[in-house]
């Protein structure tokens, strides 16, 4: 079994209207090395995207994004950014 | 456990308990399934909504079997010979919600949900961890000043 395995699943298409509406998610799943007998996973499941097919036959895809996890990415990015200059600039003028 | 040990040998006992691990497993790789992501769509009047959430799990399992005295055949084992099993294990799951798309008027949109507590805590925990750097890194200098 590998140790990461990744998936993009697609949902049942629901009808809205005129509008045929597939829900995609992808799934990241860890497969944690044990001994045998035992078994140690990590799973992350979230939405990837919308596939929209109308009445005309037109395809597009909408994404779904996120926005709390990634406000929360740029904090730490941020945060951490600034840590390092600090330590730059110390290490310099020592 | 003593009448469970006569019934088995040690071999189909660990079979067994290699099976109850293997099948819990797969049950919570079900969780990776997009229906676990994407709930019901909700219908009303002409707008449709489906709710989209986030799934986070993490699992562990452990089951081992073993007999007191090791003896090739089963016959040669006495009922009261000694032997036991166990296992165990923990596990969780936690759902967030990412969004919300919106189907109304022919039109479909994602409406993204903001967290806003969950932005002020990391932002609080940030700056906590930034400020405990930056109060040790200020200590040393003045130590090194003195």
């Amino acid at each position: 079994m590998s140790l990461i395995h990744i998936k993009t699943s697609r949902g049942k298409p629901v009808m809205a209207g005129e509008v045929e509406i597939t829900p995609v998610a992808r799934s990241w799943r860890l497969n944690l090395p044990t001994v045998p007998g035992q078994k140690r996973a990590l799973i992350l499941n979230r939405p990837r995207a919308v596939e929209i097919r109308g009445s005309g036959g037109r395809r597009q895809t909408l994404p779904v994004r996120d926005r709390t996890r990634r406000s929360q990415l740029a904090i730490c990015a941020g945060a951490s950014a600034l840590a390092l200059a600090l330590l730059t600039k110390r290490k310099r003028d020592s | 456990m003593n009448e469970i040990t006569s019934s088995f040998s040690e071999k189909e006992a660990a079979e067994m308990a290699t099976a109850m691990v293997e099948d819990t497993m797969e049950r919570f790789i079900d969780v990776a399934n997009v229906d676990r992501v994407y709930g019901e769509p909700i219908a009303k009047d002409d707008t449709l909504i489906i709710p989209a959430a986030e799934v986070m799990g993490g699992l562990g399992l452990g089951a081992g079997f073993g007999m007191g005295a090791v003896k090739e055949k089963q016959e040669e084992r006495q009922a009261d010979e000694g032997g036991g099993g166990g296992g165990g294990g923990g596990g969780r799951v936690q759902s967030r919600p990412v969004a919300v798309v919106v189907a109304a008027n022919g039109d479909v949109r994602v409406e993204p949900i903001i967290d806003k507590t969950r932005i002020v805590l990391t932002a609080i925990v940030a700056n906590g961890i930034l400020f405990l750097f930056l109060a040790r890194m200020f200590r040393r200098r003045k130590s090194l000043f003195r």
